[in-house]
């Protein structure tokens, strides 16, 4: 005895409409999946109409990347094209090749003592090129100082590439690293507004081509 | 009860587009991510899985379309029920590892089957099929293809029998759910008009969707083959 209660089980179809039932399933699963499934899962498309219905682009090995370009300051939006794709030992492309990069010598390392009397002012720059990289640190011996750390291009050139980097009213020195966006003389100004001396020491360390120091002036 | 229905309701109507076969991704972080006993959030995923896994929806469907007695729908289910649970913990805790896609293409053609029975195409060939026998194996396999899925996370061995019984739980949940549904579904349709014929068609297009699981699933192991 069977619980099945299916009224095809009781009248079961002729063999030929039974026939025609499977064949009828057989081929309407063959057009999805040659159609849709296949050419979406596993980009398999021998018909080619997945292609035409936009549904062969969704597989993983094709899927597009955004990658964030921080260097240089110039936040732009990459896309890349996964070679791989997710899960595949493949490395991507770099979005942006100067994240690494092979120097010929050790970087050049400095260190700069500047002292600056009551309310006069400096300046020291280093030129870099495009994405060049400084490292730097800097501190006074007492009291509080002005800092515009900015970078421009050389000459004053392009007046657009004007960009300031930090700015403090009342400091007493900072550390930090710098990718240049754009080629040019990119470092500090200082004025001491204070009614005694300060002594400034600067160290910098990186791929930069010279230090320029404008001296000190009232 | 009430509660955990309508959350597993919330559950299938955001998660059914998005939620493949298997465990979703974040699910699977989410897994892997949990140490010890962690009864509940188990039970949730396994029950998360039985209600938005269409494969297990459109075999119980199949199963069901022509019990129009609680006795037998309990019948049925249970068999089904039993064979999941038997391969599910079997599967895991013995380290058993299957093919993912010859799985779940044994699980699409398991949807064929039982269309085509409900169709009448094994009386038809003279065929004597135990459909009790039938329904309790295919339901070894569609646990298996949980066990295979849980697997394939690094699950944490702290609790772990805890957890899976759990997971099993959860699985009998979504599944009473999903019946819940289905059964006041059929129970509407049967009461319609011209429901033999809409019954022969729909047979037709579960066989269809039986199908294509079952290419689906094959091309995606020749692929990885």
């Amino acid at each position: 005895m069977s619980a099945i209660k299916s009224p095809f089980e009781s009248h079961p179809p002729s063999a030929r409409r039974l026939l025609l039932t499977v064949l009828a399933a057989l081929m309407l699963a063959a057009v999805i999946l040659l159609t849709i499934v296949l050419p979406a899962e596993y980009s398999i498309d021998p018909t080619g109409i997945g292609g035409v219905l936009g549904l062969k682009k969704t597989t993983a090995a094709e899927q597009k990347i955004e990658l964030l370009d921080t260097l240089g300051g110039n936040e732009k939006i990459d896309t890349t094209s996964a070679a791989g794709g997710a899960g595949s030992s493949q490395p991507i492309p770099l979005p942006n090749p100067a994240v690494h990069q092979s120097q010929d010598s050790a970087a050049q390392a400095e260190t700069f003592t500047i002292t600056l009397p009551p309310y006069a002012q400096t300046e020291i720059k280093a030129v870099l090129k495009t994405s060049k990289v400084l490292m730097y640190a800097w501190k006074i011996d007492r009291g509080q100082i002005y800092v515009d750390f900015h970078g421009h291009s050389p000459e004053w050139t392009n007046k657009e590439a004007f960009v300031r980097y930090e700015e403090n009213k009342a400091s007493t020195g900072a550390n930090g690293s710098l990718v240049a966006a754009f080629p040019g003389e990119h470092g500090w100004y200082w004025l001491n507004g204070n009614a005694f001396p300060v002594v400034i020491t600067l160290t910098v360390q990186g791929y930069y081509d010279k230090i320029i120091d404008y001296g000190v002036s009232k | 009860m009430i509660v955990k229905l309508l959350l597993l309701l919330t559950g299938l109507l955001l998660s059914a587009a998005s939620f493949a076969h298997g465990v979703a991704a974040n699910d699977a972080s989410y897994i892997e991510s949990l140490k010890g006993i962690a009864v509940i959030p188990y039970m949730y995923l396994g029950a998360k899985h039985m209600v938005t896994g269409y494969d297990h929806l459109m075999f119980l469907a199949g199963v069901i379309f022509f019990l129009y007695r609680f006795k037998d729908v309990a019948l049925y289910v249970s068999l089904f029920a039993m064979g999941h649970s038997i391969t599910l913990l079997v599967g895991v805790l013995a380290g058993v590892h299957a093919n993912a896609h010859i799985v779940d293409a044994i699980i699409g053609l398991s949807v064929v089957y039982k269309a085509f029975e409900n169709l009448g195409g094994f009386r038809r060939l003279g065929l004597q099929i135990d459909s009790r026998l039938a329904v309790f194996l295919f339901g070894l396999a569609h646990g298996f293809g949980l066990s295979t899925k849980l697997q394939e996370l690094s699950l944490s061995p702290e609790g772990l029998l805890v957890n899976l019984i759990g997971f099993n739980v959860g699985v009998e949940l979504g599944q009473f759910a999903a019946l819940g549904m289905l059964l006041l579904v059929f129970e509407v349709w049967r009461r319609t008009d011209h429901f033999i014929r809409a019954a022969y068609l729909a047979n037709t297009l579960l066989m269809s969707a039986g199908l294509i699981l079952f290419g689906y699933q094959l091309a995606g192991y020749l692929q990885a083959a």
